[in-house]
């Protein structure tokens, strides 16, 4: 199944960040959002759900790694919704 | 005592030889954290358990932070089409 992502604000100007001060880290984004949208069982991703967290409406929260081992690994969190095929994406945030 | 909005469910209970109160259906299944003030009033505070392995997002104030602001702009409908990215699904990155 294909989706269509949603990115909100905080998402999306993380993205517009890297773009601009670390270009590497911007193209692994690209690409684990281009995975998640046509993919989202791709292995690397490690897609898993995020217990300890819900969406706005109870939806539950899945994580997505970015990166592994690099130091400052970034992930994903999303949820699914809140149309059909659609995932939105709440924050790329990097793992300490 | 001054309720402040609690209602009584149980007008009096009593602590076995170990201090156990039986709640009864609405504490069935939860957790809680426990608080008690000068006065000798105990709150349960429901809580959700962290697992483990998510415990470091919740010590990271930048990235809890970050994952909170992000929802609330949800909720308030800051959201955004930046396109497709399935054009970068296949990309060569170094990991």
């Amino acid at each position: 199944m294909q989706f269509r992502l949603r990115l909100s604000t905080e998402a999306k100007e993380v993205i517009e960040r890297l773009a601009k001060h670390d270009p590497k880290k911007h193209k692994k984004i690209l690409k684990t959002l281009g995975l998640m949208e046509v993919n989202l069982r791709h292995p690397s991703l490690k897609t898993h759900k995020f217990s300890s967290l819900e969406g706005p409406n109870g939806e539950e929260v899945f994580e997505a790694y970015v990166e592994n081992k690099a130091p400052a690994a970034f992930r994903v969190f999303w949820f699914y919704g809140p149309n059909p095929e659609e995932i939105t994406v709440v924050a790329i945030t990097p793992h300490p | 005592m001054d309720n402040q909005g609690f209602q009584v469910v149980k007008d009096l209970v009593q602590p076995d030889g170990r201090g156990r109160i039986s709640l009864g259906m609405p504490a069935s299944g939860k957790s809680y954290r426990v608080l008690i003030n000068d006065e000798g009033q105990i709150l349960l505070d429901p809580v959700v358990p962290v697992p483990e392995r998510e415990l470091w997002l919740w010590n990271n104030p930048d990235a809890i932070s970050s994952v909170r602001k992000g929802m609330q702009q949800v909720v308030q409908g800051e959201v955004h089409d930046q396109g497709s990215f399935a054009q970068y699904a296949d990309l060569e990155v170094e990991d």
